[in-house]
């Protein structure tokens, strides 16, 4: 193993940890947990067996494991980003009608 | 005839006082809203006979003009303006327009500043608002002399059509869209606008204010 997997693996035990901690704390759903416990688990599995990108990269055909992650890593950004843009906007309007709201409501009228 | 005026405030201090001390004598309904202003604006325009909403927070011009058009609208308001509230704008101007709306077939007056040689803007000021109107012309197709003026006048029945969602400055741009998305009757008048008061707060250009325009017309 490389001082480079290992640091990656000492990384996945503290993220889980945070996991799992966050669930026992009632911060989060056992689902959400489950997810990120897997995801995790998944990363943790490739940065010790490489062997399993490189296959599944030879698969798909984009030859070398370290492009396939790197697309994945993207693609997964980019998706990321749009549904927090979509969030955020959702967000500022609801915020705007309840100003307006508070702000009609609380009118101080002529006289 | 109910005709209100709603005037969005930020941080304008004394200059609003100006500008209620020139509005007040009219016989509109006078709307101030304030958009979360750092300084107390409820006593800068206490003792005026006006109508006062405030905004909790900033949420920008575009904004706290639509809460002010939705109160006037629940005044019963006949006739809606939009007036700036930094003294830039003349009553005489305002009265004109509200007359011209009142007497001819249309739906909705705006003030145009290139119309009116009278009006002398800084060099600066030329600058930015006739790059601001070549983009309004050729990457928004509004054909419009003055995309961004802040004084206009309106019906109150075409507010479902004119229903702008802008919050900041992108509500002009996005206001002349719906005009003629929902081809409605406007017309341009001639206004002169002082940029020469004391104290006049100066809005710098920014290249996002552009990028916004163009990523507003890509993906609405």
């Amino acid at each position: 193993m490389t001082v480079f997997q290992g640091l990656i693996i000492v990384f996945i035990l503290f993220v889980l940890y945070k996991a799992i901690r966050r669930f026992i704390n009632k911060e989060i759903s056992i689902w959400l947990m489950v997810f990120w416990c897997g995801f995790w688990v998944v990363l943790g599995l490739i940065a010790i067996f490489p062997i399993i990108i490189e296959s599944i990269a030879t698969f798909v055909g984009v030859g070398r494991g370290v492009d396939l992650i790197i697309y994945i890593a993207l693609f997964v950004c980019f998706y990321i980003l749009f549904k927090m843009s979509i969030k955020q906007k959702k967000n500022e309007k609801d915020i705007v009608d309840l100003v307006r709201k508070i702000a009609l409501v609380q009118a101080k009228k002529k006289g | 005839m109910l005709v209100s005026v709603v005037v969005p405030t930020y941080n304008e201090g004394l200059r609003l006082q100006s500008t209620l001390d020139l509005l007040v004598p009219t016989k509109y309904e006078v709307i101030v809203v304030d958009d979360g202003s750092e300084e107390d604006t409820a006593e800068i325009v206490r003792g005026y006979p006006i109508h006062f909403l405030s905004h909790p927070v900033n949420c920008g011009q575009g904004a706290a003009l639509k809460t002010g058009t939705e109160y006037a609208r629940q005044l019963g308001s006949d006739l809606i303006a939009h007036f700036d509230a930094d003294g830039q704008h003349r009553v005489e101007d305002l009265e004109k327009m509200i007359a011209h709306l009142q007497n001819n077939d249309l739906d909705i007056v705006l003030g145009s500043r290139f119309m009116n040689q009278e009006t002398t803007f800084p060099l600066q000021k030329r600058i930015i608002l006739q790059l601001a109107k070549i983009f309004s012309d050729k990457i928004m197709d509004l054909d419009f002399s003055d995309p961004q003026s802040g004084l206009r006048v309106f019906k109150t029945n075409i507010l479902d059509q004119l229903d702008w969602q802008k919050n900041d400055f992108l509500h002009c741009t996005e206001i002349l869209s719906l005009i003629i998305e929902n081809k409605l009757r406007y017309q341009e008048l001639p206004i002169i606008v002082n940029y020469h008061l004391d104290g006049k707060k100066e809005v710098r250009p920014r290249l996002s204010m552009g990028l916004k325009i163009v990523l507003h017309k890509l993906f609405h």
